[in-house]
């Protein structure tokens, strides 16, 4: 669906409104009538049941510091339905979403200053659409047929990967044919179809559009029963890119080739192996040009041993130049189609060069079984460069160390406890500097990043009382131009401590305080409004009431910080928020 | 903007939102998803896990009755809600209660899903679904931990976000009337012979 000319008329939205409700009473009357199952007796298909969940989201977004003043101080309702039939071999599917911005600032609206009603600083709008639709058919147990949106994966995902990642905002899925066999001795998927990502984004409340990405893919190979799960396949994945207007490369599209080998238990289950190498062309035309075509590679390995008490774990990657995606260089995270394991910390950090990378890591874990307690040591080395021209080793040096450790709370009728820390480093060393470098002066050896990080969590239980508190804090340095002009290391902080407390199953209470400097710009700005608290801080209250379990409203009160928020390598930027949220889930 | 038209769309947003709120509440003897069927699944057991086998839903649908975990471990709480549901499934092990935990986790850190559960002291079925199909049919807003319970007769009678150490006694509870109900066939019998 693409941008349009947002109705003015109140008319228009009442009728908005009236729509809303009315999905809204349907869902009601629908748990009405469900309250002892809502089950059909189909001919030829015989018991299907209704499943429904709901999800209604009324938001006040307030503040957002950025520079653009329409897209600030406005009610939304956000309404998604999540429906399904289910018989026993066939499963219908669909999710619905629509959203009402309350906001005279939309596309088209009033109070966007003529002449830039088409910008993107008036880019909220009304939306709804059926985001996900799927019939599916398992004719026997191991094969399965779907029409409709999927998720899929290849492997571990270095060929091909639609799958959801929260902390972006971004649910990917492919819209097509999909069959898959799971037998005995074959193994097989083919998938073919256009990305659908969600619509909606969660993060900033705009509407995106769906890019017509056309993709192909597939897989097929072989499992030698007992012989320790020994599979091997092959695997094809092509993607044909639509144009961008941002973008002056056009016809773009890659071909992806490659296979997998995996043992997942040898020696009775002690050691598990997985090795999986791919390579990618890339084409691409250039007005007036002729096509032109280069090679990357994306290669990933691991090897596990598992004993009674201690993990052994290794981990190679070699991503050069290669990511399926537009460019190696894609800012637009629901058009990265892959998502090769990063072999890295988890948690928010920003990794850069995520298509042009290698080196690997390795993991101890030493559990004290029986008892509660475990401790855990990683360290991973590699090279990376963002210019995809480079070799890896020839870009930059990372180097990530932490150590965790971990006491699992021991359940009795009196008191229960549990307790859970990691501390690390890392940093980035330019290993050979890029021509920009050398203009700012940046020579090799030079630190480039690095980050100091450590988070806990204490959690205390007494019946039906619990208290949970969680702290987390990074030192990071990055370079950036000073007031003197010079390309120099800036350091920041950014972190966060939450204290949650939770009475049986209804009631949980959290009282949040996030912190960050990252953005002095934003910093400034929210001093000016002279807060109670420091330009630096976010406070926040959260509350939640389960009615039934599933079925609960919760109300989050405050504010969260923005910033570059980064999973498994694709970075995105969020802006703060402040404002307020009244979430209602609902399930039949 | 007009004063006069300020208000209509002040008021068309109250009224939308007062009307919302009153839908929105659930009914008085709600219950959660009663009667639901789960879809056919197979997944792989967790690399390093406490089970070596696929775990096959289909084979104790309608038999035991079976409760799906679903949780990561980058949770928090879930690493909490595992080693609870182990002491549970410890107690109803010998009465037919079957657990699956189903592993949330990306390509990231799906290898370190077995090892984890094993730390936590875990020894029901552990799995992984990387690719989030069996997620998105029966957990559709991927939340974790996220817990269903399904009973002898392969129909769903709870569903349940999040966890806490606090809601051990109504879960204890509540597994218990589980594990108390007979299978469909079953209480049939027993019915006839009465």
């Amino acid at each position: 669906m693409s941008r349009r000319q947002a109705p003015r008329s109140v008319l228009w939205t009442a009728a908005r409104l009236t729509f809303l409700s009315s999905l809204l009473s349907l869902t009601y009357v629908g748990a009405a009538q469900a309250q002892n199952g809502l089950a059909l007796e189909l001919p030829g298909v015989g018991r299907t049941s209704f499943q429904l969940t709901s999800t209604t989201l009324i938001r006040y977004r307030g503040e957002n510091y950025d520079v653009n003043p329409y897209d600030d101080d406005f009610f939304s309702i956000y309404q998604r339905l999540d429906l399904s039939l289910q018989a026993q071999t066939l499963r219908l599917e669909s999710r619905i979403d629509a959203f009402v911005p309350f906001v005279d600032h939309a596309i088209g609206g009033e109070d966007c200053p003529s002449g830039i009603q088409d910008d993107s600083r008036c880019y909220l709008d009304w939306d709804l659409r059926p985001e996900r639709l799927a019939l599916r058919w398992d004719p026997t147990p191991a094969w399965t047929l779907e029409a409709g949106d999927t998720q899929l994966v290849l492997g571990r995902g270095v060929a091909l990967s639609f799958r959801k990642v929260d902390l972006l905002g971004v649910d990917n899925a492919l819209r097509g044919a999909h069959a898959k066999h799971n037998g005995k001795f074959l193994r097989f998927q083919a998938h073919g179809g256009i990305a659908n990502p969600q619509n909606q984004d969660p993060i900033n409340l705009a509407v995106i559009e769906d890019p017509e990405d056309v993709v192909l893919g597939g897989s097929i190979g072989a499992r030698i029963p007992n012989a320790s799960g020994f599979t091997a396949k092959g695997q094809a994945v092509r993607v044909w890119f639509e144009d961008d207007e941002l973008a002056v490369e056009e016809q773009r599209a890659v071909d992806v080739f490659g296979g997998t080998l995996e043992v997942p238990a040898l020696l009775q289950g002690k050691v598990a192996l997985y090795a999986e190498g791919n390579v990618m062309r890339r084409t691409e035309t250039l007005p007036g040009d002729e096509a032109s075509e280069r090679f990357g590679r994306g290669i990933y390995g691991s090897a596990q041993l598992q004993l009674d008490r201690v993990t052994l774990l290794f981990e190679w990657k070699d991503y050069t130049d290669f990511l399926v995606a537009p460019s190696v260089l894609e800012g637009q995270p629901w058009r990265i189609y892959n998502a090769a394991p990063a072999v890295e910390y988890d948690g928010p950090q920003r990794l850069r060069g995520i298509g042009n990378q290698r080196g690997g890591g390795v993991r101890f874990d030493y559990a004290f079984l029986p008892g509660p307690w475990a401790f855990s040591v990683n360290s991973v080395f590699y090279g990376f460069s963002e210019e995809v021209e480079r070799d890896p080793w020839d870009g930059i040096w990372a180097t990530h160390s932490w150590v965790g450790i971990q006491r699992r709370p021991v359940y009795t009728d009196g008191w229960t406890w549990s307790f859970n820390a990691d501390v690390g480093a890392r940093f980035e060393v330019v290993n050979q500097p890029t021509l920009v470098d050398d203009a700012l002066g940046i020579e090799s050896g030079d630190l480039d990043r690095s980050i100091a990080h450590g988070r806990g969590e204490f959690v205390l239980g007494y019946q039906d009382h619990a208290f949970d508190l969680t702290f987390d804090h990074r030192f990071e340095t990055e370079r950036a131009f000073d007031s003197e002009g010079n390309f120099a290391l800036r350091p920041f902080e950014i972190g966060g401590t939450a204290l949650t407390y939770s009475y049986g199953i209804k009631l949980a209470v959290a009282l949040g305080l996030l912190w960050t400097d990252f953005q002095p710009g934003i910093v400034e700005r929210r001093e000016e409004r002279d807060y109670i608290f420091d330009g630096r801080l976010y406070p926040s209250l959260e509350t939640r009431w389960t009615f039934t379990p599933g079925t609960f409203l919760s109300v989050f009160v405050g504010q969260t910080p923005g910033g570059q928020i980064c999973s498994g390598g694709i970075c995105r930027d969020v802006p703060p928020y402040e404002g307020v949220n009244v979430q209602f889930v609902g399930r039949i | 903007m007009t004063k006069t038209r300020s208000r209509t769309r002040f008021t068309l947003a109250a009224l939308t939102l007062g009307l919302t709120a009153s839908l929105s509440l659930p009914a008085p003897t709600a219950e959660a998803r009663i009667g639901g069927q789960v879809p056919p699944f197979e997944l792989p057991a967790a690399v390093g896990g406490p089970s070596s086998e696929p775990f096959s839903i289909g084979e104790h649908l309608g038999k035991d009755p079976v409760i799906i975990l679903f949780w990561a471990t980058w949770c928090g709480p879930c690493r909490l809600e595992l080693p609870f549901y182990e002491a549970l499934y410890k107690k109803y092990e010998s009465q037919g209660l079957r657990v699956v935990a189903i592993s949330m986790d990306s390509q990231d850190t799906v290898m370190q899903a077995g090892p984890a559960a094993r730390r936590l002291g875990i020894s029901f079925d552990v799995v992984t679904d990387v690719d989030t199909r069996v997620t998105s049919q029966i957990n559709p807003r991927r939340s974790a931990p996220f817990s269903i319970w399904v009973n002898r007769e392969g129909r769903i009678v709870w569903e349940n976000e999040g966890f806490s150490p606090a809601e051990q006694g109504r879960i204890s509870k509540g597994v218990k009337e589980l594990m108390a109900t007979p299978a469909k066939a079953e209480a049939e019998d027993a019915t006839s012979k009465s």
